[in-house]
């Protein structure tokens, strides 16, 4: 034996070596996991000053307040019995999740994790896949409120179509000062009005627009309303619809287009927009094929009608069957939604 | 080869390695509710409400321990409970039925929960400057001292030469400091927290044993020109805790100190993982048998 390890020496440092690593690898990871205790047969999470803290005083305390959080597992219960897993809805699910986990990321850093455990355990997620279903649920959600928006459209429709709801286009071009046009500015814009008067707003857009995130789909911007105007001056940050743009729009009828707007942006830099109104029918707008355009529509039922999500909820669990084995449970879950429909019906949407 | 087998088992199992205890209820596989082929437990409720609040609910816990093993509770403290509870029931015409709302099963209930606590954490605080005081005489060198702040060490000797002489403060102060002095003629508890006072001041202040003006000019590491001259008026630490204890407690870093200290005196001990992660991140100093967390937290 001894000869074999001398004549092989060099093998056993390596061996040596590796199990100096595993050993301080498993060391490393098991050293900041704690061990349970017990008292009076009770599992503990903590004690201090001679007091212990159980598991089941902690759930006592905290179960008394606890009819939001249940109403959470009861709604993602409703969710999922009612909308059934598919390819499609797991590649956006995956998609959500790979985006909520990078905005942790950047707010929270390396130790994201915990603080996004919190997050989703307050809507009823927990456990190593937390993340992922709770996105799946969400997008299982929104297909149920879509569903819901149309067959109950009339129901819901008159608060959405007090916001003036339309898809618009845009075309935009660079100015160093919007008072004092220069030729070669001008020769930009009489081009665009040109082409916008023999040919399309569409065809302007592709080929003068210098808004790169719409000018390759003819300046198709998307779904805008009046809650997308404010009365507040503020410069332009350069996402979503400039304010005196979205305030313009809300004038056209369909098919029509604006004159010129000149907007300011953050950086001090001038754009002049033109602005083009695609549709104005809520019911056609409902039956887009776009997707961006139907999301955003769908948003503006549920945000202009303040109950809507609850009832999306409750007509799905009219469906299903539902038993509560705890009558304390019971009277919570059912004395939350019935506060939340007064309360938000009490408070009716701007 | 057997032997082979049986030691890469043993290192697999190693390597899987245990996870920490996860505290679990009793009866927690008693049914709340079924929806449709869902069905949830206690345990599954238990499980949601420890990971989205857990660990500062169990800090809350710990502290009430404290609270009740330092401070307990006498007719005063029921006393100032009630009397926040009218405080705040004064502007609602139906505060408890919004305590009702909120999940509490009555008025008591929320004072003996919240308030109640409240009122111990106030005199915990006070009782924290009696308990610790060598700790935080050290940490804060705290003293009770009128500031001049003059343009320049020239006007400041002037200053200093001027009260030994005997005149009085009010008349050295308005002639001697510098128009754009933020300090006034009254005194002002001095300790480390102080950024706006020359660290060697507080130090000279905090070790002199006599009250009066100390015989030094002093300056600030930040380049300016002025100078500074500091009167003692008090030392006793004793008579002027409240005093301390307003200013000091106020402080960064005096919330974590103070439960350190009765965190450690009364062995704060954590048994569930989902705990300890959440301390691990959001208050490490409270592990006390990992100190090195805190020090990388640093």
């Amino acid at each position: 034996m001894i000869e074999l390890l001398k004549s092989n020496w060099f093998v056993v440092v390596i061996a040596i070596v590796i199990l100096s690593f595993v050993t301080y690898f498993i060391f490393d990871m098991n050293r900041y996991n704690v061990s349970g205790k017990k008292a009076d047969g009770q599992e503990l999470l903590a004690s201090a000053a001679n007091d212990n803290i159980s598991a089941d005083e902690f759930y006592e305390e905290e179960a008394q307040f606890d009819s939001s959080l249940l109403y959470q597992m009861y709604k993602k219960a409703v969710i999922n019995e009612t909308v059934s897993d598919s390819k499609e809805l797991e590649e956006k699910a995956k998609e959500l999740e790979s985006t909520i986990r990078s905005n942790f990321e950047s707010q929270y850093g390396e130790n994201y994790e915990v603080n996004l455990s919190q997050e989703l355990a307050n809507y009823g997620f927990e456990g190593e896949d937390a993340c992922f279903d709770f996105c799946m649920t969400s997008v299982k959600e929104k297909q149920m409120n879509t569903e819901f928006v149309i067959k109950n459209f009339d129901t819901y429709k008159e608060a959405v179509e007090q916001r003036n709801p339309r898809t618009v286009s845009i075309i935009s071009i660079s100015v160093t000062d919007s008072e004092n046009i220069s030729d070669e500015e001008q020769k930009k814009m009489d081009n665009v009005d040109k082409e916008i008067k023999e040919e399309s707003f569409g065809k302007a857009a592709t080929e003068f627009s210098e808004d790169t995130s719409t000018a390759n789909n003819k300046g198709f911007y998307g779904y805008t309303d009046s809650t997308d105007v404010t009365s507040t001056t503020y410069s332009y940050y350069g996402t979503g619809l400039p304010n005196e743009v979205a305030s313009q729009a809300q004038d056209l009828k369909k098919g029509e287009t604006s004159d010129w707007i000149s907007v300011t942006t953050s950086s001090g830099s001038t754009m002049m927009y033109k602005v083009y109104v695609n549709e104005t029918s809520l019911k056609k707008l409902l039956n887009s094929d776009n997707e961006d355009v139907r999301d955003s529509l769908v948003s503006a039922f549920l945000s202009a009608n303040s109950t809507l999500e609850m009832e999306s909820i409750e007509s799905y669990a009219s469906k299903l069957d539902i038993t509560y084995k705890d009558e304390n449970t019971k009277k919570k879950i059912e004395n939350y939604i019935s506060s939340q429909l007064k309360t938000e019906g009490d408070g009716e949407d701007e | 080869m057997n032997k082979m087998k049986w030691a890469s088992c043993l290192l697999l199992i190693g390597l899987c390695g245990c996870s920490g205890a996860q505290a679990s209820i009793q009866n927690g596989k008693d049914t709340l509710f079924t929806v449709g082929s869902t069905t949830y437990t206690k345990q599954d409720e238990y499980n949601l409400i420890k990971a989205s609040n857990g660990g500062a609910l169990t800090l809350q816990l710990a502290k009430n321990a404290v609270y009740d093993e330092v401070i307990g509770m006498d007719d005063d403290i029921r006393k100032a409970a009630q009397e926040s509870y009218d405080d705040l029931a004064s502007d609602y015409s139906d505060f408890e039925d919004q305590l009702k709302q909120m999940g509490y099963e009555d008025k008591d209930d929320y004072i003996n929960t919240v308030l109640i606590p409240e009122q111990q954490g106030n005199r915990l605080q006070t009782q924290y400057f009696k308990d610790n005081k060598k700790e935080i005489q050290k940490t804060y060198k705290p003293s009770i001292v009128t500031i001049l702040k003059c343009d320049d060490d020239k006007t400041a000797q002037k200053a200093i030469d001027a009260l030994k002489d005997g005149k009085e403060l009010q008349e050295v102060y308005d002639t001697y400091t510098s128009a754009d002095s933020s300090f006034s003629n009254e005194e002002i508890v001095c300790t480390t927290l102080n950024t706006d006072i020359p660290t060697r001041l507080i130090n000279q202040a905090y070790k002199t044993k006599d009250t009066g003006v100390i015989d030094e000019v002093f300056t600030m590491d930040d380049g300016t020109t002025y100078s500074y001259v500091a009167i003692v008026s008090d030392k006793d630490y004793d008579k002027n805790l409240s005093k301390y204890e307003e200013t000091i407690s106020a402080g960064e870093n005096f919330e974590k100190e103070m439960w350190v200290y009765y965190f450690t005196k009364y062995d704060l001990k954590i048994y569930d993982q989902t705990i300890f992660d959440y301390l691990k991140v959001n208050n490490p100093e409270y592990l006390l048998d990992y100190p090195e967390l805190s020090e990388e937290d640093e």
